[in-house]
């Protein structure tokens, strides 16, 4: 181990870069190890069967429902990309159907290029289990939000801001830009917190928010007040539990030293 | 002095755990909280596994187990409620009466036996991050790979930092079944550095006080874990760590406060 990571590993917290790691301790499975995965993952969630005409219907049929929805969605959404690649459709095959080893290279291929967050989920998926449980949890995080775009980005960012986690740092600035949700010199304000010139009352109280779940655990009464007078119940669990994943997030990124996939690498800050 | 020296010399008392008075959202009452638990139980008799054994790969048993964990989740407290009601000795069961009609019983039995009500009946507001957090509660809490003593001691090491009191009194009671002796519960208290620890013990607080100060394990912590975990049980404590300073988070804000039943029980 170098001089120069080990003190990137050893030093405190500041506010002026993120921690960066050579090479990872947990390494991702293998790019055909993954889609393997996602198939036979797919695969399993066939056996799951809800039956929908069962009389009078709760929200909790509904929340099930979207459970079922999301196993079998899930890997598809990350399959039908890689079947595109691989032109299976045309050959009247699917991945399903073929050897994966005999499509290693066009795989590799398609993931050093494509494969969204690849090095995040292949390292979790080395713990099935694991990984099954913490996938529904940050879809309900991530994508079943209540809370509009914008705040919510500004929530995570700030958040790997202070957990210095370069992986999420870096995913979360290329998504704000493809959603075009932040100027250059707001993701910059991000990084200087609340005070910083230029924010509106309630997103300087969003970022303070972050800063005292990150300095006391507990947000103060003055923010929640702010914060309540805005969002229902529902958005201030979801705010708590939004700070909560992400800096579990960081802090599973950091200590496996998970890197920054090099397609990320090149995108302009 | 900061707090992290004070509580180093063991100057910080419990009394010190960060505490609302009271809570800032109040839980769903209790025969509200009653029905929600009906309903959903009601809705994963609608849910099957095709199989029940032989499965083709892991994949298919990991999904029997998450439908399996949905399907029992609220039976065992249904069940009790039914014996506390004494509803098999009337000919009735829980299908068949209104909840509303034993509002005054559901009360007494979630006074004597709802040790974790006020955080259920909070997070079941909202109902899809509730079926959520309950899967992913399901591995971290329940069925983590790491073995329970040493599973309790990272999350009141945690609680501790995070002065939540909700939290470390209810993993206080869970601490003492996995066999964690007063002293040693104390010792939480004051940390790596305290008298009496064996050296893995040690390491697994210092890895605790490590994620919350650096957010990151130091390669010395991690090269002591390694000697004795893989890479699941790595996995884990970073995720036992994470989802209960979450929870923390969540509780600490929301002002739950701890069941009259559980202080019972720690007295």
């Amino acid at each position: 181990m170098n001089e120069e990571k080990k003190d990137d590993l050893k030093r405190n917290l500041n506010r002026d870069g993120l921690l960066k790691f050579n090479s990872s301790r947990v390494s991702p499975l293998k790019e055909l190890e993954y889609v393997q995965g996602l198939i036979s993952s797919r695969q399993a969630v066939d056996n799951i069967k809800f039956d929908e005409k069962s009389g009078e219907k709760s929200e909790w049929d509904s929340a099930v429902l979207s459970i079922i929805r999301e196993l079998k969605g899930g890997p598809n959404f990350y399959m039908n990309p890689i079947a595109q690649h691989l032109k299976l459709a045309d050959k009247g095959l699917d991945l399903n159907s073929i050897k994966l080893e005999d499509f290693e290279e066009p795989i590799k291929d398609f993931i050093k290029q494509k494969a969204t967050i690849f090095h995040l989920r292949a390292t979790l998926m080395r713990h099935k289990d694991l990984f099954l449980r913490w996938g529904l949890f940050a879809s309900q995080v991530f994508v079943h939000s209540d809370i509009p775009p914008r705040e919510k980005e500004i929530i995570i960012l700030r958040t790997a801001w202070l957990s210095q986690s370069e992986y999420e740092w870096e995913h979360h600035v290329a998504g704000s830009k493809r959603g075009k949700l932040f100027s250059d010199d707001e993701i910059n304000r991000i990084k200087q917190g609340p005070n910083a010139e230029g924010w509106d009352d309630f997103e300087s109280t969003l970022v303070l928010a972050v800063d005292e779940l990150y300095s006391k655990n507990c947000m103060s009464d003055s923010t929640w007040k702010i914060l309540s007078e805005r969002f229902n119940t529902n958005q201030l669990i979801e705010i708590l539990f939004i700070v909560g994943y992400y800096n579990l997030l960081a802090l599973t990124m950091n200590t496996l030293g998970a890197q920054v996939e090099s397609m990320y690498k090149n995108i302009p800050k | 002095m900061n707090n992290r020296e004070k509580e180093k010399k063991g100057k910080i008392d419990k009394d010190k755990t960060l505490h609302l008075v009271k809570p800032r959202v109040s839980p769903i009452n209790e025969v509200d909280f009653i029905k929600e638990l009906y309903d959903f139980n009601k809705a994963m008799d609608h849910l099957q596994f095709g199989k029940q054994e032989s499965f083709d790969s892991e994949w298919e048993s990991e999904m029997h187990s998450l439908v399996q964990w949905l399907k029992n989740y609220n039976e065992s407290m249904l069940n009790d409620l039914s014996s506390f009601l004494k509803l098999n000795e009337k000919g009735l069961n829980i299908d068949s009466i209104n909840f509303d009609d034993y509002e005054d019983s559901i009360k007494s039995f979630i006074y004597e036996k709802g040790s974790i009500y006020n955080i259920r009946a909070t997070m079941t507001m909202h109902r899809r991050l509730r079926l959520k957090w309950i899967l992913m509660a399901s591995h971290v809490t329940y069925d983590s790979s790491l073995p329970p003593r040493e599973k309790e001691i990272l999350i009141l090491r945690n609680a501790w930092l995070c002065r939540c009191e909700y939290e470390w009194d209810h993993h206080v009671l869970v601490g003492k079944r996995t066999g964690l002796s007063n002293e040693e519960i104390d010792q939480i208290k004051k940390g790596p550095d305290a008298q009496g620890w064996s050296p893995f013990d040690m390491t697994l607080l210092c890895a605790v006080d490590e994620l919350h100060k650096n957010k990151v394990i130091s390669n010395e912590t991690w090269k002591s874990l390694s000697e004795r975990y893989n890479t699941q049980n790595l996995m884990d404590l970073i995720f036992v760590v994470g989802a209960y300073n979450m929870l923390a988070m969540f509780m600490n804000s929301f002002g739950l406060q701890t069941e009259d039943c559980v202080k019972k029980m720690l007295a």
